[in-house]
Protein backbone atom coordinates (compact mmCIF):
# COMPACT_ATOMS: atom_id res chain seq x y z
CA UNK A 1 0.00 0.00 0.00
CA UNK A 2 2.75 2.35 0.95
CA UNK A 3 4.62 1.85 -2.61
CA UNK A 4 0.69 2.10 -4.24
CA UNK A 5 0.18 5.40 -2.60
CA UNK A 6 3.81 6.86 -3.74
CA UNK A 7 2.67 5.32 -7.30
CA UNK A 8 -0.20 8.07 -7.15
CA UNK A 9 1.15 10.45 -5.17
CA UNK A 10 4.00 10.86 -8.19
CA UNK A 11 1.61 10.73 -10.88
CA UNK A 12 -0.30 13.64 -9.74
CA UNK A 13 3.29 15.85 -8.90
CA UNK A 14 4.21 14.73 -12.07
CA UNK A 15 0.99 17.18 -13.11
CA UNK A 16 2.08 20.51 -13.99
CA UNK A 17 -1.40 21.72 -14.84
CA UNK A 18 -2.80 20.51 -11.64
CA UNK A 19 0.13 22.24 -9.76
CA UNK A 20 -0.62 25.13 -11.26
CA UNK A 21 -4.07 25.17 -10.84
CA UNK A 22 -4.24 24.27 -6.95
CA UNK A 23 -1.52 26.27 -5.74
CA UNK A 24 -1.35 28.94 -8.48
CA UNK A 25 -4.70 30.74 -7.28
CA UNK A 26 -5.01 30.13 -3.98
CA UNK A 27 -1.77 32.16 -3.53
CA UNK A 28 -2.60 34.95 -6.79
CA UNK A 29 -5.43 35.80 -4.70
CA UNK A 30 -3.65 35.87 -1.13
CA UNK A 31 -1.17 38.34 -2.70
CA UNK A 32 -3.57 40.49 -4.44
CA UNK A 33 -5.70 40.87 -1.18
CA UNK A 34 -3.63 40.54 1.54
CA UNK A 35 -1.57 43.22 -0.62
CA UNK A 36 -4.62 45.55 -0.53
CA UNK A 37 -5.47 45.02 3.24
CA UNK A 38 -2.02 44.27 4.75
CA UNK A 39 -1.95 46.67 7.60
CA UNK A 40 -5.40 45.58 9.10
CA UNK A 41 -6.06 43.84 12.39
CA UNK A 42 -9.30 41.09 11.99
CA UNK A 43 -10.68 38.90 14.22
CA UNK A 44 -7.98 39.47 16.40
CA UNK A 45 -5.06 38.83 14.34
CA UNK A 46 -4.09 40.61 10.99
CA UNK A 47 -5.87 40.54 8.06
CA UNK A 48 -2.70 38.64 6.55
CA UNK A 49 -2.64 35.64 8.95
CA UNK A 50 -6.08 35.44 8.31
CA UNK A 51 -6.66 35.61 4.67
CA UNK A 52 -3.46 32.94 4.42
CA UNK A 53 -5.35 30.55 6.49
CA UNK A 54 -8.24 31.29 4.14
CA UNK A 55 -6.31 30.66 1.05
CA UNK A 56 -4.38 27.72 2.76
CA UNK A 57 -7.77 26.11 2.99
CA UNK A 58 -8.44 26.66 -0.48
CA UNK A 59 -5.58 25.27 -1.57
CA UNK A 60 -5.56 21.91 0.10
CA UNK A 61 -9.24 21.77 -0.98
CA UNK A 62 -8.83 21.78 -4.07
CA UNK A 63 -5.72 19.74 -3.74
CA UNK A 64 -7.69 16.93 -1.62
CA UNK A 65 -10.90 17.33 -4.14
CA UNK A 66 -8.38 17.08 -7.34
CA UNK A 67 -6.48 14.10 -6.68
CA UNK A 68 -10.19 12.15 -6.75
CA UNK A 69 -12.35 14.32 -9.61
CA UNK A 70 -11.53 14.22 -12.74
CA UNK A 71 -8.53 12.02 -12.59
CA UNK A 72 -10.53 9.24 -10.92
CA UNK A 73 -13.59 9.72 -13.95
CA UNK A 74 -10.66 9.21 -16.45
CA UNK A 75 -9.47 6.16 -14.59
CA UNK A 76 -12.17 4.69 -14.31
CA UNK A 77 -13.47 5.84 -18.49
CA UNK A 78 -9.90 3.70 -19.58
CA UNK A 79 -10.24 0.79 -17.34
CA UNK A 80 -7.40 0.98 -15.38
CA UNK A 81 -9.86 0.67 -12.11
CA UNK A 82 -11.04 -2.37 -13.87
CA UNK A 83 -7.28 -3.75 -14.09
CA UNK A 84 -6.86 -3.24 -10.30
CA UNK A 85 -10.00 -4.75 -9.61
CA UNK A 86 -8.42 -8.19 -10.86
CA UNK A 87 -5.48 -8.20 -8.86
CA UNK A 88 -5.65 -9.07 -5.13
CA UNK A 89 -5.56 -5.19 -3.42
CA UNK A 90 -8.89 -5.13 -1.71
CA UNK A 91 -11.60 -2.33 -2.22
CA UNK A 92 -10.61 -1.13 0.59
CA UNK A 93 -6.89 -0.78 0.12
CA UNK A 94 -7.58 0.43 -3.16
CA UNK A 95 -9.93 3.59 -1.20
CA UNK A 96 -7.23 4.13 1.62
CA UNK A 97 -4.90 4.54 -0.52
CA UNK A 98 -6.80 7.27 -2.41
CA UNK A 99 -7.48 9.20 0.72
CA UNK A 100 -4.45 8.78 1.85
CA UNK A 101 -3.00 10.10 -1.41
CA UNK A 102 -5.69 13.30 -1.29
CA UNK A 103 -4.20 14.02 2.10
CA UNK A 104 -0.85 13.96 0.96
CA UNK A 105 -0.68 16.14 -1.88
CA UNK A 106 -2.97 18.49 0.44
CA UNK A 107 0.27 18.73 2.48
CA UNK A 108 2.64 20.83 0.46
CA UNK A 109 -0.36 22.66 -1.14
CA UNK A 110 -1.36 24.33 2.81
CA UNK A 111 2.03 24.71 3.03
CA UNK A 112 2.95 26.78 -0.04
CA UNK A 113 0.29 29.14 1.11
CA UNK A 114 1.49 29.32 4.88
CA UNK A 115 4.92 29.66 4.03
CA UNK A 116 4.18 32.65 1.57
CA UNK A 117 2.16 34.31 4.98
CA UNK A 118 5.41 33.73 6.56
CA UNK A 119 7.54 35.25 3.74
CA UNK A 120 5.29 38.10 2.46
CA UNK A 121 3.80 39.76 5.47
CA UNK A 122 6.01 38.35 8.54
CA UNK A 123 3.16 36.14 10.29
CA UNK A 124 4.69 34.67 13.03
CA UNK A 125 2.93 32.09 15.59
CA UNK A 126 4.31 30.13 18.14
CA UNK A 127 5.40 27.15 17.60
CA UNK A 128 2.83 25.43 19.29
CA UNK A 129 -0.18 27.25 17.08
CA UNK A 130 1.32 26.38 13.76
CA UNK A 131 1.60 22.67 14.71
CA UNK A 132 -2.36 22.81 15.61
CA UNK A 133 -2.82 24.85 12.42
CA UNK A 134 -1.09 22.54 9.83
CA UNK A 135 -2.13 19.00 11.50
CA UNK A 136 -5.71 20.60 12.47
CA UNK A 137 -6.54 21.24 8.58
CA UNK A 138 -4.63 18.55 6.99
CA UNK A 139 -6.93 16.56 9.15
CA UNK A 140 -10.09 18.52 8.18
CA UNK A 141 -9.20 17.80 4.41
CA UNK A 142 -10.09 14.10 4.40
CA UNK A 143 -13.72 15.06 4.11
CA UNK A 144 -12.71 16.72 0.41
CA UNK A 145 -10.89 13.49 -0.09
CA UNK A 146 -13.72 12.02 0.03
CA UNK A 147 -15.64 14.52 -1.84
CA UNK A 148 -13.17 14.05 -4.84
CA UNK A 149 -13.61 10.38 -5.40
CA UNK A 150 -17.39 10.84 -5.01
CA UNK A 151 -17.22 13.42 -7.63
CA UNK A 152 -15.10 10.92 -10.03
CA UNK A 153 -17.45 8.44 -9.61
CA UNK A 154 -20.86 10.49 -9.76
CA UNK A 155 -19.22 12.22 -13.04
CA UNK A 156 -18.13 10.54 -16.38
CA UNK A 157 -14.84 12.19 -17.84
CA UNK A 158 -16.33 14.73 -19.96
CA UNK A 159 -18.10 16.35 -16.98
CA UNK A 160 -16.23 16.01 -14.11
CA UNK A 161 -14.19 18.91 -14.52
CA UNK A 162 -17.27 21.56 -14.40
CA UNK A 163 -18.18 19.27 -12.02
CA UNK A 164 -15.56 19.41 -9.65
CA UNK A 165 -14.39 23.37 -10.46
CA UNK A 166 -17.96 24.20 -9.66
CA UNK A 167 -18.13 22.44 -6.38
CA UNK A 168 -14.87 24.16 -5.62
CA UNK A 169 -15.16 27.23 -6.20
CA UNK A 170 -19.11 27.51 -5.12
CA UNK A 171 -18.46 25.57 -1.41
CA UNK A 172 -14.91 27.95 -1.03
CA UNK A 173 -17.19 31.24 -1.45
CA UNK A 174 -20.29 29.95 0.56
CA UNK A 175 -18.10 28.78 3.23
CA UNK A 176 -16.60 31.34 3.84
CA UNK A 177 -12.90 30.91 2.07
CA UNK A 178 -13.16 34.04 -0.33
CA UNK A 179 -14.43 36.65 1.46
CA UNK A 180 -15.05 36.59 4.99
CA UNK A 181 -18.10 35.76 6.26
CA UNK A 182 -18.65 38.76 8.70
CA UNK A 183 -19.22 40.89 4.93
CA UNK A 184 -22.06 37.75 4.26
CA UNK A 185 -25.61 38.89 5.10
CA UNK A 186 -26.40 37.30 8.33
CA UNK A 187 -29.20 34.86 6.69
CA UNK A 188 -26.15 33.57 4.98
CA UNK A 189 -24.03 33.30 7.67
CA UNK A 190 -25.36 31.11 9.57
CA UNK A 191 -25.90 29.22 6.44
CA UNK A 192 -22.18 29.44 5.86
CA UNK A 193 -22.07 27.47 8.97
CA UNK A 194 -23.25 23.93 7.06
CA UNK A 195 -20.75 24.08 4.51
CA UNK A 196 -17.22 21.65 4.74
CA UNK A 197 -15.18 24.70 4.20
CA UNK A 198 -16.33 26.82 6.67
CA UNK A 199 -14.65 23.98 8.66
CA UNK A 200 -11.72 23.87 7.03
CA UNK A 201 -11.21 27.57 7.44
CA UNK A 202 -12.67 27.52 11.43
CA UNK A 203 -10.33 24.84 12.49
CA UNK A 204 -6.89 26.99 11.22
CA UNK A 205 -8.28 30.27 12.32
CA UNK A 206 -9.01 28.40 15.73
CA UNK A 207 -5.29 27.64 15.73
CA UNK A 208 -4.05 31.11 14.68
CA UNK A 209 -5.60 32.57 18.09
CA UNK A 210 -4.80 29.98 19.82
CA UNK A 211 -8.18 28.53 20.70
CA UNK A 212 -9.49 25.24 20.23
CA UNK A 213 -11.93 24.36 17.02
CA UNK A 214 -14.44 24.73 18.58
CA UNK A 215 -18.03 22.17 18.13
CA UNK A 216 -19.49 23.70 15.50
CA UNK A 217 -17.07 23.22 12.85
CA UNK A 218 -16.01 19.89 14.28
CA UNK A 219 -19.36 18.37 13.96
CA UNK A 220 -19.75 19.47 10.65
CA UNK A 221 -16.27 18.01 8.99
CA UNK A 222 -17.15 14.85 10.71
CA UNK A 223 -21.11 14.96 9.43
CA UNK A 224 -20.00 15.61 6.27
CA UNK A 225 -17.07 12.75 6.20
CA UNK A 226 -19.92 10.12 7.36
CA UNK A 227 -22.11 11.77 4.52
CA UNK A 228 -19.62 12.04 1.82
CA UNK A 229 -18.04 7.85 3.10
CA UNK A 230 -21.71 6.89 2.85
CA UNK A 231 -22.15 8.01 -0.46
CA UNK A 232 -18.55 7.02 -2.01
CA UNK A 233 -19.38 3.09 -0.60
CA UNK A 234 -22.68 3.70 -2.60
CA UNK A 235 -21.22 4.77 -5.60
CA UNK A 236 -18.31 2.40 -5.32
CA UNK A 237 -20.61 -0.79 -5.05
CA UNK A 238 -22.78 0.69 -8.27
CA UNK A 239 -19.64 0.93 -10.52
CA UNK A 240 -18.18 -2.56 -9.32
CA UNK A 241 -21.56 -3.81 -10.34
CA UNK A 242 -21.47 -2.43 -13.82
CA UNK A 243 -20.59 -4.43 -17.22
CA UNK A 244 -16.82 -4.33 -17.65
CA UNK A 245 -15.32 -7.26 -19.96
CA UNK B 1 -10.13 -35.74 -6.32
CA UNK B 2 -7.87 -32.47 -7.61
CA UNK B 3 -10.13 -29.01 -8.69
CA UNK B 4 -10.35 -28.29 -12.31
CA UNK B 5 -8.88 -24.52 -13.17
CA UNK B 6 -12.39 -23.68 -14.32
CA UNK B 7 -15.25 -25.07 -13.47
CA UNK B 8 -18.67 -23.72 -15.46
CA UNK B 9 -21.54 -25.44 -14.31
CA UNK B 10 -25.12 -24.49 -16.28
CA UNK B 11 -24.50 -20.36 -15.64
CA UNK B 12 -26.89 -17.93 -17.17
CA UNK B 13 -26.48 -14.66 -16.97
CA UNK B 14 -28.98 -11.94 -18.83
CA UNK B 15 -28.62 -8.00 -19.59
CA UNK B 16 -32.11 -6.86 -19.67
CA UNK B 17 -34.09 -8.96 -22.45
CA UNK B 18 -30.94 -10.19 -23.84
CA UNK B 19 -29.46 -13.58 -22.89
CA UNK B 20 -25.84 -13.07 -22.81
CA UNK B 21 -25.03 -16.71 -21.59
CA UNK B 22 -27.94 -19.34 -21.80
CA UNK B 23 -26.57 -22.21 -19.93
CA UNK B 24 -23.07 -22.54 -20.42
CA UNK B 25 -21.47 -25.26 -19.07
CA UNK B 26 -17.39 -26.36 -19.59
CA UNK B 27 -14.43 -27.09 -17.83
CA UNK B 28 -10.88 -26.40 -17.77
CA UNK B 29 -8.13 -28.87 -16.67
CA UNK B 30 -5.17 -27.53 -14.79
CA UNK B 31 -2.67 -26.81 -17.28
CA UNK B 32 -4.75 -26.85 -20.53
CA UNK B 33 -4.97 -24.24 -22.55
CA UNK B 34 -8.58 -23.47 -24.15
CA UNK B 35 -9.94 -21.09 -26.40
CA UNK B 36 -13.41 -19.60 -26.17
CA UNK B 37 -14.22 -19.13 -30.08
CA UNK B 38 -16.80 -17.49 -30.97
CA UNK B 39 -18.13 -14.25 -32.82
CA UNK B 40 -18.79 -11.23 -31.33
CA UNK B 41 -21.69 -11.34 -29.20
CA UNK B 42 -21.65 -14.88 -28.47
CA UNK B 43 -20.98 -14.21 -25.28
CA UNK B 44 -17.25 -15.00 -24.90
CA UNK B 45 -16.45 -11.89 -23.00
CA UNK B 46 -19.38 -12.10 -20.34
CA UNK B 47 -18.07 -15.77 -19.54
CA UNK B 48 -14.87 -14.09 -18.97
CA UNK B 49 -16.13 -11.52 -16.78
CA UNK B 50 -18.19 -13.93 -14.94
CA UNK B 51 -14.74 -16.10 -14.26
CA UNK B 52 -13.18 -13.24 -13.04
CA UNK B 53 -15.90 -12.13 -10.82
CA UNK B 54 -16.43 -8.96 -12.21
CA UNK B 55 -19.77 -10.04 -12.71
CA UNK B 56 -22.30 -11.89 -10.86
CA UNK B 57 -24.00 -15.21 -12.98
CA UNK B 58 -27.77 -14.88 -12.43
CA UNK B 59 -27.47 -18.79 -12.28
CA UNK B 60 -25.27 -21.66 -12.18
CA UNK B 61 -22.17 -22.58 -10.61
CA UNK B 62 -18.34 -20.86 -11.28
CA UNK B 63 -15.37 -21.72 -9.61
CA UNK B 64 -11.66 -21.47 -10.07
CA UNK B 65 -9.40 -24.12 -8.35
CA UNK B 66 -12.05 -25.01 -6.16
CA UNK B 67 -12.48 -21.22 -4.58
CA UNK B 68 -15.19 -18.39 -5.78
CA UNK B 69 -13.70 -16.00 -8.73
CA UNK B 70 -13.37 -13.36 -6.40
CA UNK B 71 -11.44 -15.60 -3.93
CA UNK B 72 -8.66 -16.70 -6.57
CA UNK B 73 -8.53 -12.96 -7.89
CA UNK B 74 -7.81 -12.14 -4.34
CA UNK B 75 -5.49 -14.80 -3.34
CA UNK B 76 -3.37 -13.42 -6.35
CA UNK B 77 -3.83 -16.89 -8.08
CA UNK B 78 -5.72 -15.50 -11.23
CA UNK B 79 -4.78 -12.96 -13.39
CA UNK B 80 -6.10 -11.42 -16.57
CA UNK B 81 -5.53 -9.39 -19.39
CA UNK B 82 -8.98 -7.64 -20.36
CA UNK B 83 -10.37 -5.62 -23.14
CA UNK B 84 -11.80 -2.78 -20.39
CA UNK B 85 -8.34 -2.90 -18.82
CA UNK B 86 -6.71 0.43 -19.14
CA UNK B 87 -2.96 1.56 -17.65
CA UNK B 88 -2.82 4.75 -15.97
CA UNK B 89 -1.43 8.12 -17.83
CA UNK B 90 1.48 9.74 -16.28
CA UNK B 91 3.61 7.01 -15.23
CA UNK B 92 6.81 4.79 -17.08
CA UNK B 93 5.65 1.32 -18.17
CA UNK B 94 8.35 0.43 -15.82
CA UNK B 95 6.63 2.11 -12.87
CA UNK B 96 2.71 0.48 -13.54
CA UNK B 97 4.79 -2.93 -13.82
CA UNK B 98 6.52 -2.78 -10.70
CA UNK B 99 3.57 -1.68 -8.43
CA UNK B 100 1.38 -4.22 -9.76
CA UNK B 101 3.69 -6.86 -9.33
CA UNK B 102 3.92 -5.46 -5.56
CA UNK B 103 0.27 -6.06 -5.13
CA UNK B 104 1.15 -10.32 -5.77
CA UNK B 105 2.41 -12.31 -2.90
CA UNK B 106 4.56 -13.77 -4.97
CA UNK B 107 5.81 -11.97 -7.86
CA UNK B 108 7.29 -12.97 -11.42
CA UNK B 109 11.06 -11.39 -10.41
CA UNK B 110 10.88 -8.08 -12.39
CA UNK B 111 13.80 -9.03 -15.25
CA UNK B 112 12.03 -12.33 -16.11
CA UNK B 113 8.57 -10.67 -16.65
CA UNK B 114 10.15 -7.55 -18.69
CA UNK B 115 12.03 -10.76 -21.05
CA UNK B 116 8.40 -12.61 -21.18
CA UNK B 117 6.15 -10.10 -22.12
CA UNK B 118 9.12 -8.66 -24.63
CA UNK B 119 8.71 -4.74 -23.03
CA UNK B 120 12.66 -4.22 -22.97
CA UNK B 121 12.72 -1.76 -25.94
CA UNK B 122 9.98 0.39 -23.91
CA UNK B 123 10.22 -0.23 -20.71
CA UNK B 124 11.52 3.22 -19.63
CA UNK B 125 8.44 5.34 -22.05
CA UNK B 126 5.41 6.67 -20.57
CA UNK B 127 2.71 4.60 -21.27
CA UNK B 128 0.50 7.15 -22.95
CA UNK B 129 2.92 7.26 -26.22
CA UNK B 130 2.79 3.40 -26.62
CA UNK B 131 1.42 1.90 -29.97
CA UNK B 132 -1.64 -0.49 -29.35
CA UNK B 133 0.79 -3.85 -29.64
CA UNK B 134 3.14 -2.09 -27.42
CA UNK B 135 -0.22 -1.68 -24.52
CA UNK B 136 -1.35 -5.02 -25.02
CA UNK B 137 2.54 -6.41 -24.42
CA UNK B 138 2.33 -4.24 -21.23
CA UNK B 139 -1.16 -5.48 -20.37
CA UNK B 140 -0.06 -8.91 -20.61
CA UNK B 141 2.77 -8.36 -18.55
CA UNK B 142 0.43 -7.06 -15.75
CA UNK B 143 -1.80 -10.37 -16.05
CA UNK B 144 1.43 -12.31 -15.83
CA UNK B 145 3.01 -10.79 -13.08
CA UNK B 146 1.68 -11.95 -10.04
CA UNK B 147 2.98 -15.74 -11.43
CA UNK B 148 -0.65 -17.08 -11.80
CA UNK B 149 -1.73 -20.77 -12.23
CA UNK B 150 -4.63 -19.32 -14.29
CA UNK B 151 -4.55 -16.54 -16.76
CA UNK B 152 -7.61 -15.19 -18.80
CA UNK B 153 -6.94 -13.53 -22.11
CA UNK B 154 -9.91 -11.69 -23.39
CA UNK B 155 -9.17 -11.01 -27.30
CA UNK B 156 -5.41 -10.64 -26.67
CA UNK B 157 -4.51 -10.30 -30.18
CA UNK B 158 -6.99 -7.76 -31.26
CA UNK B 159 -5.53 -4.46 -33.23
CA UNK B 160 -2.17 -6.36 -33.69
CA UNK B 161 -0.21 -7.06 -37.09
CA UNK B 162 0.62 -11.04 -38.52
CA UNK B 163 3.73 -10.69 -37.09
CA UNK B 164 3.20 -9.22 -33.17
CA UNK B 165 0.43 -11.77 -33.18
CA UNK B 166 2.76 -14.36 -33.79
CA UNK B 167 5.20 -13.43 -31.40
CA UNK B 168 2.48 -13.35 -29.04
CA UNK B 169 1.15 -16.60 -29.33
CA UNK B 170 4.97 -17.55 -28.30
CA UNK B 171 4.61 -15.89 -25.14
CA UNK B 172 1.38 -17.94 -24.82
CA UNK B 173 2.56 -20.80 -25.41
CA UNK B 174 5.93 -20.40 -23.03
CA UNK B 175 3.24 -19.52 -20.66
CA UNK B 176 1.24 -22.69 -20.66
CA UNK B 177 4.94 -24.42 -20.78
CA UNK B 178 5.48 -22.92 -17.44
CA UNK B 179 2.21 -25.08 -16.51
CA UNK B 180 -0.35 -22.24 -16.35
CA UNK B 181 -3.75 -22.51 -17.34
CA UNK B 182 -4.58 -20.19 -19.72
CA UNK B 183 -8.40 -19.39 -21.14
CA UNK B 184 -8.19 -16.91 -23.74
CA UNK B 185 -11.22 -15.65 -25.86
CA UNK B 186 -11.15 -15.07 -30.01
CA UNK B 187 -12.84 -14.78 -32.51
CA UNK B 188 -9.65 -15.71 -34.69
CA UNK B 189 -9.91 -19.45 -35.58
CA UNK B 190 -6.41 -19.66 -36.71
CA UNK B 191 -4.98 -18.03 -32.89
CA UNK B 192 -7.63 -21.17 -31.80
CA UNK B 193 -6.30 -23.65 -33.93
CA UNK B 194 -2.55 -22.87 -33.18
CA UNK B 195 -2.23 -22.63 -29.30
CA UNK B 196 -5.29 -24.32 -28.01
CA UNK B 197 -5.27 -27.76 -26.84
CA UNK B 198 -9.01 -27.77 -26.64
CA UNK B 199 -11.76 -25.10 -28.36
CA UNK B 200 -14.86 -23.98 -26.91
CA UNK B 201 -16.98 -23.03 -29.82
CA UNK B 202 -19.99 -20.25 -28.30
CA UNK B 203 -22.52 -19.21 -30.26
CA UNK B 204 -25.71 -16.91 -28.90
CA UNK B 205 -24.58 -17.53 -25.37
CA UNK B 206 -24.79 -21.59 -25.76
CA UNK B 207 -22.05 -23.88 -26.07
CA UNK B 208 -22.28 -25.22 -29.92
CA UNK B 209 -18.92 -27.24 -30.03
CA UNK B 210 -16.57 -28.24 -27.13
CA UNK B 211 -13.12 -31.03 -28.27
CA UNK B 212 -9.74 -29.95 -29.82
CA UNK B 213 -9.54 -27.91 -33.36
CA UNK B 214 -9.18 -31.31 -35.05
CA UNK B 215 -12.24 -33.23 -33.54
CA UNK B 216 -14.07 -30.36 -34.39
CA UNK B 217 -12.89 -29.80 -37.82
CA UNK B 218 -14.13 -33.78 -37.92
CA UNK B 219 -17.40 -32.88 -37.28
CA UNK B 220 -17.57 -30.76 -40.36
CA UNK B 221 -18.53 -33.52 -42.98
CA UNK B 222 -18.43 -30.97 -45.92
CA UNK B 223 -14.94 -30.90 -47.69
CA UNK B 224 -13.24 -28.31 -49.83
CA UNK B 225 -12.29 -28.82 -53.73
CA UNK B 226 -9.88 -26.17 -55.60
CA UNK B 227 -9.25 -26.16 -59.21
CA UNK B 228 -8.75 -23.47 -62.11
CA UNK B 229 -10.99 -23.55 -64.91
CA UNK B 230 -10.92 -20.54 -67.23
CA UNK B 231 -14.59 -18.99 -67.62
CA UNK B 232 -16.33 -20.88 -64.61
CA UNK B 233 -19.89 -20.18 -64.25
CA UNK B 234 -20.92 -20.21 -60.52
CA UNK B 235 -24.27 -21.13 -61.69
CA UNK B 236 -23.26 -24.14 -63.34
CA UNK B 237 -20.50 -25.08 -60.38
CA UNK B 238 -23.50 -24.82 -58.08
CA UNK B 239 -25.24 -27.46 -60.07
CA UNK B 240 -22.60 -29.94 -59.36
CA UNK B 241 -23.65 -32.84 -57.22
CA UNK B 242 -23.10 -32.03 -53.37
CA UNK B 243 -21.91 -28.30 -53.57
CA UNK B 244 -22.82 -26.27 -51.05
CA UNK B 245 -20.84 -23.05 -51.67
CA UNK B 246 -18.98 -21.61 -54.50
CA UNK B 247 -16.52 -18.94 -55.10
CA UNK B 248 -14.72 -17.75 -57.86
CA UNK B 249 -12.15 -16.13 -58.20
CA UNK B 250 -10.75 -15.40 -61.89
CA UNK B 251 -9.69 -18.92 -62.86
CA UNK B 252 -9.64 -20.24 -59.80
CA UNK B 253 -12.60 -21.78 -58.32
CA UNK B 254 -13.34 -23.12 -54.86
CA UNK B 255 -16.16 -25.18 -53.70
CA UNK B 256 -17.55 -26.61 -50.76
CA UNK B 257 -18.90 -30.11 -50.75
CA UNK B 258 -20.72 -32.30 -48.43
CA UNK B 259 -20.07 -35.28 -51.41
CA UNK B 260 -16.33 -33.88 -52.50
CA UNK B 261 -16.36 -37.71 -54.38
CA UNK B 262 -19.31 -36.97 -57.09
CA UNK B 263 -18.29 -33.31 -57.15
CA UNK B 264 -15.33 -34.16 -58.92
CA UNK B 265 -16.53 -36.97 -60.78
CA UNK B 266 -19.29 -34.89 -62.14
CA UNK B 267 -17.24 -31.76 -62.65
CA UNK B 268 -14.24 -33.43 -64.34
CA UNK B 269 -16.70 -35.39 -66.83
CA UNK B 270 -18.56 -32.36 -67.56
CA UNK B 271 -15.16 -29.75 -67.46
CA UNK B 272 -12.20 -31.52 -69.56
CA UNK B 273 -10.10 -27.80 -68.94
CA UNK B 274 -10.35 -28.21 -65.19
CA UNK B 275 -6.59 -28.51 -63.69
CA UNK B 276 -4.77 -28.05 -60.74
CA UNK B 277 -7.50 -30.07 -58.61
CA UNK B 278 -7.40 -30.36 -54.96
CA UNK B 279 -9.55 -31.55 -52.56
CA UNK B 280 -8.97 -31.04 -48.96
CA UNK B 281 -10.69 -31.22 -45.48
CA UNK B 282 -12.53 -28.43 -44.45
CA UNK B 283 -10.88 -26.08 -42.07
CA UNK B 284 -11.22 -24.75 -38.97
CA UNK B 285 -12.84 -22.00 -40.54
CA UNK B 286 -15.78 -24.39 -42.31
CA UNK B 287 -16.33 -25.74 -38.90
CA UNK B 288 -17.00 -22.59 -37.34
CA UNK B 289 -19.24 -21.06 -40.26
CA UNK B 290 -21.14 -24.81 -40.06
CA UNK B 291 -21.59 -24.43 -36.32
CA UNK B 292 -22.58 -20.93 -35.57
CA UNK B 293 -25.61 -19.07 -38.02
CA UNK B 294 -24.17 -16.81 -40.50
CA UNK B 295 -27.86 -15.75 -41.40
CA UNK B 296 -27.62 -11.83 -39.49
CA UNK B 297 -24.60 -11.40 -41.56
CA UNK B 298 -22.02 -11.75 -38.34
Amino acid sequence: MVAFTRFEVVRILRNKRYIIFTIGLPLAFYFIYSGIYSKSSFQGTSFAAYYMVSMAAFAGFGAALGAGGTRLAMERKNGWIHQLRITPLSATAWLGTKLTTALLVAVPCIGVVLIAGVAAHGVSLPATRWAQLVVSMVLATIPFGIMGMVVGYLFDEESAQAGQTIILLGLSILGGLWFPLSIFPAALRDVAKVFPSYGLGAVGRAALVGQGPGWVPVIGLMGWTVALGVALAWLYRRDETRAVA
Amino acid sequence: MIDNAVSFVNVHKSYGATKALAGVSFDVARGETVALLGPNGAGKSTAVGIMLGLRKADAGKVALSGLTPTGAVSAGRVGAMLQAAGLPPGVTVNEVVSLVRRLYPRPVPLGRLVDMAGLGDFAGRKVDGLSGGQAQRVRFALAVAGDPELVFLDEPTVGMDVEARRAFWRSMERLSGRGCTVVFATHYLEEADAVADRVVVLDRGKVVADGTAASIKGRVSSRIVRFELPGADPGAMMGLPGVVDVSVNGPRVTLRSTESDATVRELLGRHTAVHNLEVTGAGLEDAFLALTSTDNGR
